[in-house]
């Protein structure tokens, strides 16, 4: 490799290094200003959240009783489906096969109907 | 490796009302040396340009954690090796699920007209360079282009001494391979 030359370098745009160190500090002083920005925001959010927490605090039972309203909103909206709602339960299969087996008797029951009226 | 200037600008910036003249002596000092060594690995001026600028602004963020166990340019080195490599490497998954390859696309770079001095030789040495994995083409700059000692390479790198050798060793033998079959 001794034969070989040395590589020479790509050429940089002319005045480059003349403005690096200005544009660095300056990247370096804006950071600054929005670490400060993040921050404040942080704060403001988090006194904002207590202060809310603060306001909503009810008794337990009139807790409960608005829950279940919240829920039969979230069901009666749509805003939840159906697998949202197995994802929540501790047994979905129990609940499935029930739901089967009440759709299994209105289908049975149909289909007896349907016997009736066939000839 | 020790510039004379390093401990006047580390003190400058240890102390918080010189801090920022401290930090643009620092880049002053090393800029050039900072955007060659990336530049030699990426080709591209625009692509070195926002890793220097990335392994400056990293540099200012850990500044006060740096303890002086290297010299600076060993620490600016090994940051500004660091970024290069991450940068190569997310570059070429991007041209993973494209269709141009990425070395084709490096390779016409030094083809193009005006991007890059000198003749054939240095054309043919730059593609041949391109060939070899990223890691090893970095080792045969830092040795062979800057010269550095195989103990400030294994302090950039993170690499033993030995393994470095073998590296630098092999990656001349595929050099002078490829430029002899042109």
């Amino acid at each position: 490799m001794q034969k070989l030359p040395k590589i020479k370098d790509f050429r940089a745009p002319d005045d480059y290094f003349d403005t690096f160190p200005d544009n660095i500090m300056d990247k370096i002083k804006s950071q600054r200003s929005i670490n400060w920005m993040k921050y404040a925001a942080a704060a403001a959010i988090l006194v904002v959240s207590l202060g809310v927490w603060q306001f909503n605090v009810v008794d337990s039972q009139s807790e409960t009783l608005s829950m279940d309203e919240e829920v039969n909103f979230y069901i009666e909206s749509h805003y939840w489906t159906a697998e949202d709602i197995l994802a929540m339960v501790d047994n979905p299969e129990e609940i499935l096969d029930q739901i089967i087996a009440e759709e299994m008797v209105y289908e049975v029951d149909m289909m007896d109907e349907n016997d009736q009226n066939w000839y | 490796m020790k510039k004379n200037g390093d401990q006047e600008i580390l003190q400058l910036i240890q102390n918080p009302k010189t801090r920022e003249m401290g930090f643009r002596q620092l880049i002053l000092a090393y800029q050039k040396q900072v955007y060659h060594v990336i530049r030699r690995m990426v080709l591209i001026h625009e692509d070195a340009d926002d890793i220097t600028q990335n392994t400056f602004i990293k540099a200012h963020h850990h500044i006060e954690k740096f303890q002086g166990q290297s010299s600076l340019f060993t620490w600016l080195y090994r940051i500004a090796t660091n970024e290069s490599l991450s940068f190569l490497e997310k570059k070429k998954k991007r041209f993973f699920f494209s269709i141009d390859d990425h070395q084709e696309k490096m390779e016409s770079y030094v083809d193009q007209p005006g991007n890059m001095d000198g003749d054939e030789i240095q054309r043919l040495l730059q593609k041949a360079l391109l060939k070899l994995p990223d890691k090893q083409r970095l080792v045969f700059h830092l040795k062979y282009q800057e010269e550095l000692t195989y103990e400030d390479m294994s302090a950039i790198t993170g690499t033993s001494v030995g393994a470095l050798k073998a590296s630098y060793h092999h990656a001349v033998k595929k050099i002078e391979h490829s430029l002899s079959k042109e």
